[in-house]
C-alpha cells in the first residue's frame, strides 16, 4: 500500500493538483456565471417566452462552453485535439440525428419569424388547435376537443400555417339560401337588421350583402360580418338564429333541396302513375 | 325625484324588488341576504326619454334575454346603493350622416350626444357593485384592421351644428367639438372618435350632462388631426357642477379624425 501511494505521489505532482483545482473552479465559476446570464435575458420584455427561453439557453450553454474548454486546456489538454474529436463526433451525431437537427433550426426560425405565438389558434394541415407551447423539437397543439397533437418545428414550417388570431378582427361568412319566390331586397334588408341589431357585430367594417348564384333549389346569398376574434362563435350562432326567426316573421322560405320529374306521358312509368 | 335626476342615493329593501327605468335601460335591483342581485335590458330607441326611478308600482318580472349579475355581500345587508353616471369604457366613433367639408382656415362646431353608463355602488362603504351601459352601442373598429386600430363603440348619435337641434336626454351627454382647418385644402370628414376615456363628466341643471370641450385642429394637409382636450365644457352647458374625471388619463394614440374611410376600403379590396 505504502509503495502503490509512493508511486501515486511520484505521478502526481503539486502542480497537478493546482491544475485539476483551477478547472474545478474554472468550472463552478462558468456553471454560475451561465445561470447569471440568464437573468437579463428573462427580463428583456421586447422578447416572448420562447424566445427568452431560446436565447437563455444559448447564452446558458455558451458560457458552459467555454468555461469547459478553459478548463481542459488547464488540464493541459490541447485544445486543438480536443475541438478535432468535437468536430468528428459532431459530424458523426449530425447523421444519426438529421431529423433533430433539422426540428431544432425549424424551432429557431419559427421562435424568431413568429408567425405564431403562444396562445395563438391556428391550423397547420389538418389540424386546428391553440398552441400550447413552442420547444426547440416541437409545437404543442391543444384542440377543441381537447387532444394535445405535437407537430415536429420542420413539419410547421414547411406547412401552410393560418393564424385564426393574428389580427383583432375577423369577417364571419354567413351563407344562407331563399327561395325562388323571395324578394332578394327584402332577403337584404332583413340580413342587414340582424346584423346591425347584434352588438357585437362591428358597425364598421360594415356588414356586406353578396349574392352567391343561383342554387338547385335556392337563391345563395352571404352577409359578411366582422367581430372581434375572441366573439366569432357566439355572433355566427346569434346571427343564424336571428336570420331563421326574423325570415320565418317575414314569410321568407329558406327551402331543403327539391327535385322536380317531368314524365312524358307515353311511357310506361307515366302510364304506371296514372293507374 | 326630479325625472331627470335619475341618479343618486337609493334606498332599498331586503328581498323588495325595485324597478328602474332610464331611458332604453330597464333594471331590476332585488337585495337579498348578503347579495344584491341586479338584473336588467337594454330595449328599444336609444333616445326614449322615459325615467321611472325606485320602488312603487309592481313591476312585471324581467324578460327572459335579461341579464343578472349577483353581487355578494361579505358582510351583512346594505340598505342602499348610489347610482352615478359614467361616461363608456371605451371611444365612441360617430359617423357623419354625409361627408362634412371643413373649408382651409374654416371651423366648425359639432355637438355629439354619448349614452351614459350606469355604475351602481353600495353606499357604506363605497363599493362598485357593477357598471352598465344604459344603451348597449354596436362595438366598432376605428383604424387599421391590424393591431394598430382600437375597438369602440358606433355612437348612435349623429353630430348636430346647433345646439337647439340637439334633442337633451337625461341619460346621455353631450360633446362639443370644434374642427379648425389650419391647413391649406379642404379637410373632409365622414366619422369622428370621441375619446370618451379621457373626458370629464359636468352636469348642468338646464341641459343635462356635458364633457369636456374638444378642439381638433389639422395643422398641415395631411389626413389626421391633432386633438386638444379644454378640460372643461363649453360655455353653451351655463354653470356646471363636475361629476366625474376621466378614466383614463393616458393618451391612447388614437388619432381623433380619419378622413375618408380608405383603410376600409383598401382592406374590402384584399379580402372581399
Amino acid at each position: 500500500m505504502k509503495e502503490f501511494l509512493h508511486d501515486i505521489g511520484s505521478i502526481v505532482t503539486k502542480q497537478h493538483v493546482f491544475n485539476f483545482v483551477s478547472a474545478t473552479i474554472i468550472l463552478i465559476v462558468g456553471v454560475y456565471l451561465s445561470r447569471l446570464t440568464e437573468r437579463p435575458i428573462n427580463r428583456l420584455s421586447q422578447l416572448d417566452s420562447n424566445q427568452r427561453m431560446l436565447f437563455s439557453k444559448i447564452a446558458r450553454y455558451g458560457v458552459i462552453t467555454l468555461a469547459a474548454a478553459a478548463a481542459l486546456s488547464q488540464l493541459g489538454f490541447d485544445l486543438k485535439v480536443v475541438l478535432g474529436a468535437a468536430g468528428v463526433l459532431t459530424v458523426a451525431i449530425g447523421f444519426a440525428a438529421q431529423t433533430s437537427g433539422s426540428n431544432l433550426i425549424s424551432g429557431i426560425f419559427l421562435m424568431v419569424e413568429r408567425p405564431f405565438v403562444t396562445g395563438d389558434t391556428v391550423q397547420v394541415g389538418d389540424v386546428t388547435g391553440v398552441v400550447m407551447t413552442i420547444d426547440l423539437l416541437s409545437t404543442k397543439l391543444r384542440t377543441p376537443n381537447n387532444l394535445m397533437v405535437r407537430i415536429p418545428n420542420e413539419t410547421m414550417v414547411k406547412s401552410n400555417i393560418v393564424n385564426f388570431t393574428y389580427f383583432p378582427i375577423r369577417r364571419i361568412e354567413i351563407t344562407v339560401g331563399v327561395g325562388y319566390g323571395s324578394d332578394l331586397a327584402q332577403v337584404e334588408s332583413i340580413l342587414r337588421e340582424a346584423a346591425n341589431a347584434h352588438p357585437l357585430c362591428l358597425d364598421e367594417p360594415e356588414p356586406e350583402f353578396l349574392f352567391q348564384g343561383f342554387g338547385d333549389s335556392s337563391i345563395n346569398v352571404q352577409l359578411n360580418v366582422w367581430t372581434l376574434i375572441n366573439n366569432v362563435l357566439i355572433v355566427k350562432n346569434e346571427v343564424y338564429t336571428d336570420i331563421k326567426a326574423r325570415f320565418g316573421t317575414a314569410g321568407i322560405e329558406i327551402p331543403f333541396p327539391t327535385r322536380t320529374i317531368l314524365l312524358p306521358e307515353a311511357t310506361p312509368a307515366a302510364e304506371q302513375i296514372q293507374a | 325625484m326630479d325625472s331627470k335626476t335619475w341618479w343618486g342615493r337609493h334606498s332599498t329593501q331586503l328581498e323588495r324588488v325595485d324597478y328602474w327605468q332610464i331611458g332604453p335601460l330597464r333594471l331590476w335591483v332585488h337585495p337579498l341576504p348578503y347579495r344584491m342581485c341586479l338584473t336588467w335590458i337594454q330595449q328599444g330607441d336609444w333616445l326614449n326619454p322615459h325615467v321611472r326611478t325606485g320602488p312603487g308600482e309592481k313591476t312585471e318580472p324581467p324578460p327572459l334575454a335579461s341579464k343578472t349579475v349577483t353581487c355578494a355581500y361579505g358582510h351583512g345587508t346594505k340598505d342602499d346603493i348610489v347610482f352615478s353616471p359614467a361616461l363608456p369604457d371605451r371611444a365612441s366613433i360617430v359617423r357623419l350622416n354625409s361627408q362634412l367639408n371643413v373649408l382651409p382656415g374654416e371651423e366648425v362646431t359639432l355637438f355629439i350626444l354619448t349614452p351614459l353608463f350606469l355604475r351602481i355602488e353600495q353606499a357604506d362603504p363605497s363599493k362598485l357593485l357593477h357598471e352598465i351601459p344604459i344603451y348597449r352601442s354596436s362595438d366598432t373598429w376605428f383604424g387599421p384592421m391590424d393591431s394598430t386600430g382600437s375597438l369602440g363603440y358606433a355612437s348612435p348619435s349623429r353630430a348636430y351644428l346647433e345646439l337647439k337641434d340637439v334633442p337633451l336626454r337625461p341619460h346621455s351627454a353631450i360633446t362639443s367639438i370644434t374642427i379648425r382647418n389650419l391647413g391649406g385644402t379642404p379637410l373632409h370628414l365622414d366619422r369622428i372618435n370621441v375619446p370618451s376615456t379621457r373626458l370629464s363628466l359636468f352636469y348642468s341643471q338646464t341641459s343635462g350632462f356635458w364633457t369636456d370641450r374638444l378642439a381638433l385642429e389639422r395643422r398641415d394637409d395631411d389626413e389626421m388631426a391633432h386633438l386638444r382636450l379644454d378640460k372643461q365644457p363649453p360655455p353653451e352647458a351655463g354653470p356646471t357642477q363636475f361629476i366625474s374625471g376621466p378614466r383614463s388619463a393616458e393618451d391612447d394614440g388614437i388619432p381623433a379624425i380619419r378622413a375618408f374611410s380608405r383603410i376600409f376600403n383598401h382592406a374590402k379590396e384584399t379580402v372581399g
